[in-house]
């Protein structure tokens, strides 16, 4: 009874020397400097000869934020806005071109490459330098098809608009998701066709009663991952603002952009939150 | 009678296969449309990058140039000082790379193979750390690798990946833990009683197993270290540039370069042909090493398996 215990006790301390050194990370580079973000954000910091002084200010930074800074609200909104206009767009078209991308036929890895290559080179830069600039506008391009989208309803117009607009934003963020996707759909067993079209049924009803239950989890997990990418980019509107005053000596040099990063931080997590939500409900009434 | 029954099916056959091929045709161009979008940016940058400063302004040519002008790259190679920030990418991404592979697979195999106590909260805790955004590390981290004298030098960038806190670090201990999951345990116990380790085991059945889990973690760790600059701007930006850098600061950089000199003029101000061939040659190492291993990137996510199960 004492060796089966103690070797018990050994595997765990084993097991555990396997999960040191991130245990260790966690501690050092995101559990304290979360702790000091927290600090920085709540108090004046003030560069002297004898280093940085904090001085306790409370919640002053995140009231000044949305009661007197004007710039602040905007930006943050604007990148809300775009993560939830972009998130269900970029995932609908991800799995479309999945669903084009799926089977064998000739030239389906030369797409695939094409597909995924923006993955490799997106950076900051590349993108600012790349996207930004050259984006088509369509109202010039195509007049009939600007016309016929400003006809519509508000409830297709803005987010065919979106489209329009960032067409290429959008597709160059789909690469992960279309490749996640394509392998959730060749995972459906071919079974599962075969007998609902000796069934009699249609491709279009087979995508609503066999792909989408089938890839509704992946689709989620791609929608948080959408969602995390995009609010990470450093081209967004609150990030660059964010940065841009870093090294403002009236507001106490990180203190007030630290209190905007906290500020779309817990933004950013309700959203995920939200999206978690669904999946788990998903995934419970799979079982 | 049997006859005609032949005949109909013949016929209707002949439909079948012709509503295929009207669908594959369909398919085709779709997916070429769609591949154009993807391409249009690259495609524009690749064109223009071979203007000379008289075809930019020449409102007849917009797609071909009239003669292939390699001035752009040259000065674009000058400006971006190529050897020497291809150099600093290379290192710090592939090192980077390699630290955060290897905590990722033991970490992974810790949580797969392991039952300790703590493994619900430190699974709650990995995701959190990919949750995170970027933000509200950044200026906290700074200011503590600034306090150990750790800023200028690559070492935040290295440290945190070592210890599985580095650019997406979550994804991929998660990949590793699926990965280790999905073979058998009696394998590992089979080592176990010819009187293998624990830590032999691991690397000496476990390790192999995951291959595909490592060329993954390899592959896209050093791209996204290659590609990100914020942190890494942050960290040693001022000191260390890597090409990503470089071509963010490349206005800047080209007019002490080439526009204090001469006083501007349409031959040596900046222009966007040259710009265009400083993000081509910053984008051209990581190109040529994901065609190179293009099957590679596409196969390691789909022998991985993610699918968010």
């Amino acid at each position: 009874m004492k060796i089966k215990m103690t070797k018990k006790r050994r595997t765990a301390l084993i097991g555990y020397s396997f999960l040191s050194l991130w245990i260790i990370g966690f501690l050092l580079f995101t559990l304290y400097p979360v702790i000091l973000s927290g600090v920085i954000s709540l108090s004046k910091l003030e560069m002297g000869l004898g280093g940085i002084k904090y001085k306790f200010t409370g919640l002053e930074f995140f009231t000044y934020a949305f009661q007197t800074d004007s710039q602040f609200t905007p930006k943050l909104l604007e990148s809300l806005a775009f993560i939830g206009y972009a998130t269900p767009i970029i995932v609908i078209i991800a799995l479309l071109l999945a669903l084009m991308l799926k089977g064998e036929y000739k030239g389906r890895t030369i797409f695939r490459t094409i597909f995924f290559m923006p993955v490799v080179i997106m950076s900051g830069p590349v993108i600012s330098g790349l996207l930004g600039k050259y984006s088509v506008d369509f109202s010039e391009a195509s007049p009939a098809l600007f016309t016929f989208i400003e006809a519509l309803p508000e409830v297709f117009r803005s987010p065919c608009m979106f489209v329009m607009e960032n067409l290429v934003t959008v597709l160059w963020y789909s690469g992960v998701q279309i490749l996640i996707l394509l392998v959730a759909i060749q995972r459906i067993s071919p079974e599962l066709y075969e007998a609902a079209s000796i069934d009699g049924a249609s491709g279009w009803e087979m995508f609503w009663k066999i792909t989408l239950p089938y890839t509704m989890p992946t689709l989620l997990v791609c929608a948080l991952y959408t969602v995390i990418e995009l609010a990470n980019d450093s081209t967004n509107a609150v990030n660059t603002y964010i940065a841009s005053r870093m090294f403002d000596h009236k507001l106490g040099y990180y203190s007030y952009s630290t209190a905007m990063a906290w500020i779309y931080t817990a933004v950013i997590v309700v959203i995920l939150l939200l999206i978690f939500g669904v999946l788990k409900f998903f995934q419970r009434k799979e079982r | 009678m049997k006859l005609k029954k032949k005949k109909v099916k013949a016929i209707s056959l002949g439909k079948q296969k012709r509503q295929e091929i009207l669908k594959k045709t369909m398919l085709y161009a779709l997916l070429v449309c769609i591949g154009f979008v993807f391409l249009y940016p690259f495609l524009y940058m690749f064109i223009n990058s071979f203007m000379s400063p008289e075809d930019l302004m020449n409102p007849a040519i917009s797609w071909i140039p009239s003669k292939i002008y390699f001035e752009n790259y040259k000065k674009a190679f000058a400006t971006l000082d190529f050897g020497k920030s291809f150099w600093n990418s290379l290192y710090i991404s592939l090192i980077a790379a390699v630290l955060q592979t290897a905590v990722a697979a033991v970490t992974g195999y810790g949580l797969a193979r392991f039952n300790v106590k703590l493994k619900g909260i430190i699974m709650i805790l990995i995701l959190a750390t990919f949750v995170l955004p970027v933000e509200t590390l950044l200026i906290p981290r700074y200011v503590m690798f600034n306090s150990y004298k750790l800023i200028d030098s690559p070492l935040p960038t290295w440290l945190s990946a070592f210890t599985g806190q580095g650019l997406k670090s979550a994804v991929f201990i998660l990949v590793f833990q699926q990965i280790f999951n999905s073979y058998p345990i009696s394998l590992d116990e089979a080592a176990e009683l010819d009187g293998a380790g624990k830590y032999k085991v691991f690397y000496k059945i476990a390790l192999p197993i995951a291959k595909p889990a490592i060329v993954l973690s390899m592959l896209f760790s050093f791209v996204w270290y290659w590609n990100e600059t914020r942190q890494s701007g942050l960290y040693f930006g001022e000191v260390i540039k890597t090409l990503p850098m470089k071509l963010g600061s490349f206005a800047a950089s080209y007019a002490s370069l080439y526009e204090a000199t001469g006083g501007a003029d349409a031959a040596t101000s900046i222009n966007e042909a040259v710009t265009l061939a400083g993000t081509m040659l910053s984008c051209l190492p990581i190109l040529i090493m994901f065609i190179v291993l293009q099957k590679q990137f596409v196969e390691s996510i789909e022998k991985s398996g993610i699918t968010g199960e």
